[in-house]
């Protein structure tokens, strides 16, 4: 876990203009992910959580709109290890286009209804590919890969020779690459996308490549976007409740698998969901969100021992153990406050045990109370 | 929130005496209905046996009510199994069923009126605060999230321009239609030989009689004798446009003389006077200012006297002399001022017979609207019921609906309309209507059957919760509504289709022979000039397009709006 | 599910639908005229009657009667038809006409489907805004026009007008200006023959500028159809998950909407093109006595008034035929875009 921050949402606020009212969905929320971490976000449903992914891609629709705040990505090249600084939420949309998919990623909930269902699985891979990234060595590669093929295949001499210059003069070109026709960077481009189904461990990737959604599972399915996920490389892969809609055991091999590859390609990941196993087996780094805000944030292990936000606290003790034996299931009393009028404040204060008159008046700040723990909240908890 | 809505308490007497009526009204339903419906019936087979008996014009006028009626009724049958009980949903199936059934009867004349005061009676009853206990609470329950997005739906509707316009433009074409008699300038079959295919705006070039009628009593009962009456008329320009001179008319006629054997003079006298100077004189002093004048003694007097051909002002006046009073004495008086004048100018022309296009089109309007507001409610009605039994209670009813349905598409509508106007053989607007109901009823059995099926599926769930729920209850509270948004848009969208295609129909020529306004027909006169009289299917057609453009407009807005997955709240 | 599979089953359900379709149209002429009729003409010789009603089996039960008329339908005897003078059989009158009507129909379709689906695009992602609405008025005109007005007032615009003001006009009826130009049909579709077989280029140019009127005054209807399930498809489209995804893999606006929203909306357009097609079939009764064009519509108004029986019915058979074939292709079409069809 390094101390580099790869993203860092300060104060980021997000409306939605509604015939009902103005919802308040994002009211201050700060959020720090550092380079190499599984950062989890952890939240009831109607939190926010969903709209903060949006909202670092810019796909937040009308009628909803980034109203204040800011998105800071670092962006860092894999190989010069070059940082470039930049706004997400005041960007340039076309700008944007070159982040999507290829800096950040995001993997949905649904595999059902996320992919074309009209595309061939590979072909989906393939387009993002496309767009991002300079085949023109790839192109080479797979020039030579098919010439030195054809050389293991016993052939005269005379075209022997003529084979092997051709694989001489491709590995020639390999510094200052041509441009490449469109049918050879097609080609390469399903070469990569087998790769990285082979990398999300699919089954029969050569085949999978030209099957529609329709035909696969859906863990494989859930596989395969992930696969179109991480093509580019990229520097941050946002996974919005990619495991809730799986079943238990295909959940456990995906939240493997993300960790695995995050260690063979380096990409520094953001698990959103509301269920904390999810959280414990896989991030290290917590954030807690209530309404619209961060509540807390801290290192998952400090999290789970000593929570400082009372709601953190309701929420773990709310989550039924194993070992302990109970009559009733504890619960948070009350309910989520309504977003176009939400309380004034603190907005956790109507349903906490602890709150003063000053959490009715003025909304806590997201502070450092402990090193290396932020709380948002006039009267943390102190064990 | 609930106790100014409720009593506190039940009240066991009224909602037993509401019950009662209801079985009261039901019964009156099933025998009118049926009496109407299986009358039909029975003078059909009659005939198919040979028996040429036709059906008095009543059961032949009613038949499709009475149907309605039937199946209404029938539905009222089972909700008042429920009102019994104090179920509250079957109150609420009620108050649908009676307003459907206000609709109905209120098409039906007096005997409509008959059940509309039952019908009144009973919702009376029904929202008396002791019987309103019993369902009105869950009722509101029910329906708040419906009047809901019936609000937010009006109010994405006027957002919308579109519908706006469409409303608007339907609202005044619909006024026009009505409004026909007072607007028109002509009648609608009339036709002036003189005014062949003029451009618009021409003046006509025939003339016509009008009579003015300056006094007109039927028993002019003299009490007093002498009696007399005066009167002061105004030649005025108007009377005065033409060539014709204008005359004045006096009758007086009908005489009896009752009991009494009097002798009465009638002496009639016209005057170069105006009113005051006519006051100011002695009776001598006006024989001076004397223009015409003609009496008989007990016997009708009926003259003409032709007036001056320029502008003045003269008094006349009608004496009734006789020897003694006399109270059983009367007769007719009529004065009649007779002028010429010209036809009205004609606005946008005239067509190849002399008629007006102006006034054509809006009398058009009348039958082009009737027939589209006929034939698509008619339409709806019929299809809707067997499209909801299909999809409702499935099985080999299903089927054979299905199937029925797919050989009626598999004709073009046009296609299918000519072949059944030609089957019934006469050709008039009427035909046309009954052919275009039969063309169009599959479309809205498969859209309610639609419906009904994906209902149907969400409900059986909710059934099993609501042990007791009865099919009726089910149908009407919850599958009803949900039916009716599509309807909707399909039934506005048909208004112009329908209209469409009649026009298309008459233009053919399975309209009636000559002579009804009709746009359709207008337009098959003008197309043989199109070259040099351009305007007379240059109205009609506009009129045909402004009016189904208009219900297009509102029918795709009202879509768009309802369509949950563009709603945006 | 192989696609021949999908095929075949999609002509066995046809079938069924013919049988009604005949059905109902015999029982149909059986109803509103004299089935005699059907078989004779004015000049058919009084002796020869009796031997016709023997053939037919008109004095026989109906259930014969319709045996009767099936066999005969399928061996290509489809009655004869009176009005066109020469009392040609039935058959040879559709093929004589079928060829004009055709070629007028898939030209409507075509200028329908190539106006129609990017109006329709554009109107879905510019909702609400001033394009939207004036492509909506654009298209609600299309459907709220009475098609034989249209038609009158385009010939007496395009056609009378122009020549008064000395502009270039359309020419106002026909396929082609027969004065100048030579055509001994070979196939009857004149746009193919005037290239392949007559190897001449002016008559072709003609043959479309005769085509252009008719032809839009045909398809608009069919344009206002297109562009508003295309308007409605896409607007579905777009709400859905997969655009979300397309959008987040950084593709541009223009290839998110214009490749993978519009394959899917292509789908529901594609069946609403395939019904709209008997629509056209009803546009060319009108059309074609409105252009004087020599096809199946002029013919079929004309039998109607004159009430030729076996004219009407060979007419409603074909249509009917014409629909069934259709509504196929279209199925077909249906299976090739939507993989999910192809597999069951």
């Amino acid at each position: 876990m390094s101390d580099e921050l790869v993203l860092h949402v300060k104060d980021l606020h997000v409306n939605f203009y509604t015939y009902e009212g103005v919802v308040k969905a994002l009211d201050g929320v700060d959020m720090f992910l550092r380079r190499g971490d599984t950062m989890g976000v952890v939240g009831e449903t109607g939190c926010g959580k969903s709209v903060t992914a949006k909202a670092i891609l810019r796909l937040v629709e009308a009628p909803g709109k980034i109203e204040d705040g800011a998105i800071v990505f670092y962006d860092q090249d894999f190989e010069t290890k070059e940082t470039i600084e930049v706004d997400l939420a005041t960007l340039a949309p076309e700008r944007m286009l070159d982040i999507r998919g290829n800096r950040i990623s995001i993997v949905f909930q649904d595999p059902a209804t996320y992919p074309n269902p009209v595309f061939r699985i590979g072909d989906q891979i393939a387009e993002v590919i496309q767009l991002h990234q300079d085949l023109a060595k790839d192109v080479l590669y797979m020039k030579i890969a098919k010439l030195e093929f054809s050389l293991s295949q016993n052939i005269s001499g005379d075209d022997r020779a003529e084979i092997e210059g051709k694989i001489a003069y491709y590995r020639e070109q390999l510094d200052n690459p041509p441009e490449p026709d469109k049918k050879s960077i097609r080609e390469a481009a399903k070469l990569k996308a087998i790769e990285m189904l082979r990398l999300v461990r699919m089954p029969a990737p050569e085949q999978v490549v030209n099957q529609y959604p329709h035909e696969l599972s859906g863990g494989m399915r859930q596989r395969a976007l992930i696969a179109m996920s991480l093509a580019c490389n990229p520097s941050i892969l946002i996974c919005d409740e990619a495991t809730t809609a799986l079943d238990v055991t295909v959940q456990a091999q995906v939240l493997k698998l993300l960790n695995q590859l995050k260690s063979e390609i380096g990409t520094s990941i953001i698990v959103i969901t509301h269920d904390m196993g999810v959280v414990a087996e896989t991030c290290n780094w917590t954030n807690v969100m209530y309404a619209g805000t961060t509540v807390e944030s801290c290192a998952t292990e400090r999290l789970f021992a000593k929570p400082l936000h009372p709601y953190t606290d309701g929420l773990l003790t709310a989550v039924p153990k194993l070992h302990e034996e109970k009559v009733r299931l504890p619960q948070i009393r009350g309910s989520v406050p309504n977003l176009i009028t939400p309380p004034l404040g603190c907005r956790f204060h109507p349903r906490c045990d602890h709150a003063t008159s000053v959490c009715k008046e003025q909304k806590p700040k997201l502070e450092q109370l402990e090193p290396g723990h932020w709380v948002a909240c006039h009267n943390p908890l102190q064990k | 929130m609930e106790t100014e809505v409720q009593s506190n308490y039940g009240n066991e007497t009224m909602a037993k005496l509401l019950s009662i009526v209801q079985v009261i009204f039901i019964m009156a339903g099933f025998l009118f209905g049926g009496v109407i419906f299986f009358g039909y019936l029975a003078y059909g087979i009659q005939g198919l046996f040979g028996v040429s008996l036709v059906a008095p014009l009543i059961v032949r006028e009613l038949i499709l009510q009475s149907l309605i009626v039937l199946v209404l009724t029938f539905f009222m049958l089972r909700a008042n199994q429920g009102v019994t009980e104090h179920i509250p949903d079957a109150y609420g199936t009620s108050f649908y069923l009676y307003i459907f059934m206000t609709i109905v009867y209120a098409t039906m004349g007096t005997i409509g009126l008959i059940f509309l005061i039952l019908i009144v009676f009973q919702l009376l009853l029904m929202f008396l605060p002791g019987v309103r206990y019993y369902w009105f609470a869950e009722f509101v329950e029910d329906t708040r999230p419906r009047v809901k997005e019936t609000r937010f739906t009006l109010h994405l509707i006027r957002k919308s321009p579109l519908v706006v316009a469409g409303i608007i433009i339907i609202t005044f074409m619909t006024g026009i239609a009505l409004a026909a008699p007072w607007i028109t300038t002509y009648a609608g079959d009339e036709m002036v030989f003189d005014d062949v295919r003029l451009p618009p705006g021409s003046p006509s070039a025939d003339i016509k009689q009008i009579y003015q009628y300056l006094f007109d009593e039927k028993t002019h009962n003299p009490d007093v004798m002498p009696d007399y009456l005066y009167q002061e008329i105004e030649v005025t320009e108007d009377n005065l446009v033409t060539v014709e001179i204008p005359e004045l008319f006096i009758g007086v006629s009908e005489l009896t003389t009752g009991t009494d054997a009097v002798s009465v003079n009638i002496t009639f006298r016209v005057y170069s006077l105006d009113l005051e100077t006519y006051d100011s004189m002695t009776p001598s002093q006006r024989l001076s200012h004397l223009y015409a004048n003609a009496s008989v003694v007990d016997a009708s007097l009926l003259e003409y006297f032709q007036l001056p051909d320029e502008e003045g002002t003269f008094v006349w006046e009608l004496q009734f002399i006789a020897a003694q009073k006399t109270s059983t004495w009367s007769c007719y008086t009529r004065v009649v001022l007779a002028y010429f004048t010209f036809y009205p100018d004609h606005i946008w022309g005239t067509d190849n017979y002399g008629g007006d296009i102006y006034s054509r089109i809006i009398w058009g309007a009348q039958e082009d609207l009737r027939i589209a507001l006929s034939v698509v409610l008619v339409a709806l009605a019929f299809g809707a019921v067997i499209g909801a039994s299909s999809g409702y209670y499935g099985g080999k009813l299903d089927e054979l609906v299905m199937r029925v349905t797919d050989i009626f598409f598999a004709f073009p509508g046009l296609v299918l309309a000519m072949a059944i106007v030609m089957a019934i053989g006469v050709r008039s607007l009427g035909t046309i209507s009954i052919a275009l109901m039969i063309t169009w009823w599959p479309t809205y059995a498969r859209l309610v059957r639609g419906q009904v099926l994906s209902e149907r599926e969400k409900l059986y769930i909710e059934a099993a919760r609501s042990s007791g729920a009865s099919d009726t209850r089910i149908l009407f509270s919850h599958i009803l509504p949900n039916t009716i948004q599509p309807v909707i848009v399909q039934a506005t969208m048909d208004f112009g289709s329908v209209l469409l295609v009649a026009a298309g129909l008459s233009f053919i020529g399975f309209g009636p022979p000559v002579g009804t306004a009709e746009w359709g027909m207008m337009i098959a006169r003008g197309q043989d000039f199109i070259l040099s009289s351009p305007w007379m299917t240059l109205y009609p057609g506009l009129a045909i397009l402004v009016t189904a453009l208009a219900f297009n407009l509102v029918g795709d807005g009202i879509r768009d709006i309802m369509d949950p997955k563009l709603r945006r709240r | 599910m192989k696609l021949r599979d999908f095929i075949l089953r999609r002509l066995i359900l046809a079938i069924p639908v013919i049988f009604g379709v005949l059905t109902i149209t015999w029982f149909l002429s059986y109803v509103v005229g004299d089935p005699l009729a059907m078989y004779i003409t004015e000049r058919t010789p009084d002796e020869a009657i009796p031997g016709i009603i023997a053939a037919r089996g008109l004095d026989e039960p109906l259930v014969v009667q319709y045996f009767l008329y099936l066999t005969a339908l399928f061996q290509g005897d489809w009655g004869v038809s009176t009005i066109t003078g020469a009392d040609q059989p039935v058959l040879t009158v559709l093929a004589r006409l079928f060829p004009a009507t055709i070629e007028l129909s898939i030209f409507a379709m075509i200028i329908a489907i190539v106006l129609g689906i990017p109006l329709g695009i554009i109107s879905a992602t510019k909702k609400d805004k001033v394009a939207d609405h004036i492509t909506r008025v654009f298209a609600l005109t299309g459907v709220s026009m009475p098609i034989f007005w249209f038609g009158l007032m385009l010939k007496y615009v395009l056609f009378f007008q122009f020549s008064q003001w000395n502009l270039p006009y359309l020419p106002g009826g026909d396929r082609y200006s027969f004065r100048r130009y030579d055509w001994t049909p070979t196939t009857g579709f004149l746009l193919f023959d005037s290239l392949v077989f007559e190897h001449n280029p002016g008559l072709f140019m003609d043959a479309i500028i005769h085509l252009i009127m008719p032809g839009f005054c045909l398809g608009y209807i069919t344009l206002a159809i297109i562009t508003r399930m295309m308007r409605s498809s896409m607007l579905e489209v777009i709400k859905e998950d997969y655009i979300t995804l397309a959008r987040s893999k950084g593709l541009s606006e223009r290839i998110v909407i214009y490749k993978h929203a519009l394959r899917n909306a292509l789908i529901p357009t594609v069946t609403v093109i395939g019904l709209a097609f008997g629509g056209l079939i009803t546009g060319a009764v009108l059309t074609e006595t409105i252009f004087n064009w020599p096809g199946l519509g002029r013919w079929a108004t004309q039998s109607i008034l004159n009430s030729d029986i076996a004219a009407i019915n060979g007419f409603t058979l074909l249509v009917a035929f014409i629909f069934v074939t259709a509504n196929f292709i279209v199925d077909m079409i249906y299976g090739v875009l939507d993989p999910r069809i192809r597999f069951g």
